[in-house]
């Protein structure tokens, strides 16, 4: 049966240049030279976060662009990414010899770096440095290119990169996947372009194909795919499309996925999309008041007076202490209540993909603050960039442009939470009714209430006035 | 999960690709070095004069709303500086922040008094920008850390 739905890549003029090859690089070179502008700024540029490009497009507008796409439609920034085009130019003269290799075939490097990232932004306090965040960006080039120039095919982007994996977990809410228009057409298909790449008459590849190692016909939601169209541009029978589909609805489903697998039997996606969540709310937990007490009060209970130690306990609580004490018991009484012989472990797993539409609702909430009450700050700032070059060609900088009102913004901060949680109870829904027995409302129920409680939390969090601070240790 | 193909290592081809890499990781380290050294020199700029500005704000600690700057402004020989005009740019250290804006007028000789609205607690710096009488134009920093929220 083909598929009826939605087609992004039928709608005119933005379907045809989604089609031509060279869409994805007219994408990436205004992205490249953006990183190239913010790079500059942020070593040579004002040392005021919020008077610099580098900070106020990171932290502000990539991130809250980032998330409102991934709501919208899908990991189209991973399709636009600089990294990659850098890693096309230098992949000119290195070809990289090596496979990745298999015992890190996959995400705990991407785990640790998502983690440790998030750890490093609360610790040196990233937002508020122009000359870190910059260098942020080149050692994340360096870093790709390095990989890339190394090891075959998409490494860094399917073993690597912290942010493609996070767009990974959160497209799995999109509303769009890339996948094929009508199965039949592949059953015949003999060449197999989308994943061998396509050839000429000397059996040269003259279009590749995915690079993430996910065969379109076997291909089961966004999950590790980029976006990049290779496989619709290698497709010699236009059967690839970008097709509408129900938001989260892969997390039910556990299907043998091509370059992914069975994902109750990957722990480390598992823990990837608990870290998804789980961060969520300590990253928002780092922007108000009551962290400062909350460091306080385990200063003088421990007798440090160093914050990395602190910090360190802070994530150690907030990403393996709580989901280990939250999900657990979950799963345990789940076991206990439908007595089946899967391990408790199995069964944490399987519910850790319930909690990505809720961590993604907080991240929108976070991030959608952050965006929509500083959503015009960039053209000040783009303004005082090119007075400090000598003309004011952009006027003097109006200061007074900041965004919208916050308590416009708490409307769409709250709205969004309340998505999450929607979605987080459905997709637990689903997977409760799947269960053998008669308990499957009970299992629900408790799945549910996890649910509830880390929404409460998140609720609490952004209710909370924000108090953004670099120094933690002082004052309480 | 990716076919796992073994690494293949030709002999001729990693020797070749080796004989590229260094080259190319010198020059990475070059450039990163290069990059420091010319970021640490914009950062080395010099002192404005030999103008003093003494600073106090009310009040302490500083809370969300209003909170006045007082600054002192004397020459190198201690003599209040009068006639100047100063303009305040208070800015969150987080970007996207709104930031508050002020002027400060002179309340005695040399003695300058401004007021800011403080919208959010955290860490705020203000920038109090002068001009001088003389045409002289110089900015000096002042950090309001741990503004309340309460």
């Amino acid at each position: 049966m083909p598929e009826t739905g939605f087609d992004l890549l039928r709608v005119p003029v933005l379907g045809r240049f989604l089609h031509w090859r060279h869409a994805r690089t007219v994408l990436q070179v205004p992205l490249l030279l953006l990183s190239i502008v913010m790079v500059l700024h942020g070593l040579f540029g004002p040392s005021l976060a919020p008077k610099n490009l580098a900070t106020i497009l990171s932290w502000v507008h990539f991130r809250g662009l980032l998330v409102a796409t991934l709501l919208f439609a899908g990991n189209f920034f991973c399709l636009a990414c600089p990294l990659m085009l850098v890693r096309n130019g230098v992949r000119k003269i290195f070809k990289p010899v090596w496979n990745w290799p298999r015992f890190l075939r996959n995400k705990w490097i991407s785990l640790v770096l998502l983690v440790s990232i998030l750890f490093l932004y609360e610790l040196f306090d990233l937002w508020s440095s122009p000359w870190l965040t910059a260098w942020l960006i080149i050692l994340y080039f360096a870093a790709a290119v390095a990989i890339d120039s190394l090891f075959k095919h998409a490494s860094f982007c399917k073993f690597v990169c912290p942010i493609g994996q996070y767009n990974f977990i959160a497209a799995t809410v999109s509303p769009l996947e890339v996948k094929v228009r009508e199965q039949q057409v592949c059953t015949s298909c003999t060449t197999k372009d989308c994943i061998r790449g396509a050839r000429n008459s000397e059996l040269v590849v003259i279009q590749r194909g995915c690079e993430l190692a996910l065969f379109q016909p076997r291909k089961t939601g966004n999950l590790d795919c980029t976006f990049c169209l290779d496989c619709v541009q290698a497709c010699p029978h236009d059967n690839v499309g970008i097709l509408s589909r129900l938001p989260a609805e892969e997390l039910t489903v556990d299907p043998m996925r091509s370059g992914v697998g069975i994902i109750s039997r990957r722990k480390d996606l598992a823990a990837l999309a608990l870290v998804f969540c789980f961060g969520a709310l300590l990253n928002a937990f780092g922007m108000v008041r009551p962290i400062y007490a909350f460091e306080s009060w385990i200063a003088s209970v421990l007798g440090l007076n160093r914050e990395t130690p602190i910090l360190a306990l802070i994530f150690f609580l907030f990403l393996v202490v709580e989901p280990l004490i939250l999900i657990g018991a979950a799963a345990w009484i789940t076991r206990r209540l439908t007595g089946q012989t899967n391990s408790v472990l199995a069964i944490a797993i399987r519910y850790s993909y319930a909690f990505v539409p809720l961590g993604f609702g907080i991240w929108l909430a976070h991030y959608g603050f952050h965006f929509l009450t500083g959503l015009f700050t960039f053209i000040p700032v783009a303004q005082y960039a090119v007075a400090g070059l000598g003309k004011p060609l952009l006027g003097q900088p109006r200061w007074s442009w900041v965004g919208f009102p916050q308590n416009v913004v708490r409307v769409f901060e709250y709205g969004f939470l309340g998505i999450g949680l929607v979605g987080s109870f459905l997709v637990t829904h689903r997977l409760a009714e799947a269960e053998r027995g008669n308990h499957r409302r009970a299992v629900f129920v408790v799945w549910a209430f996890v649910a509830l409680l880390l929404w409460c939390a998140a609720l609490w969090l952004m209710s909370q006035p924000m108090e953004m601070r670099g120094v933690v240790l002082i004052g309480g | 999960m990716q076919a796992g193909t073994p690494a293949v290592l030709i002999q001729g081809q990693n020797m070749n690709f080796q004989r590229r890499l260094w080259p190319a990781v010198y020059n990475l380290l070059a450039f990163v070095l290069l990059l420091s050294l010319l970021a640490g020199c914009s950062r080395s700029s010099g002192a404005a004069s030999q103008i003093t500005v003494e600073t106090e704000v009310t009040p302490q600690p500083a809370h969300v709303g209003p909170v006045t700057i007082n600054f002192k402004l004397k020459d190198a020989t201690g003599k209040p500086i009068s006639g100047a005009h100063a303009t305040l740019d208070g800015n969150m250290t987080h970007p996207g922040m709104a930031p508050a804006l002020g002027e400060a007028t002179e309340i005695a000789p040399g003695n300058y008094r401004g007021n800011l609205e403080l919208s959010m607690g955290g860490d705020w710096v203000v920038m109090i920008h002068i001009a001088l009488s003389d045409g002289q134009k110089f900015d000096r920093e002042l950090e309001l850390k741990g503004v309340r929220s309460d």
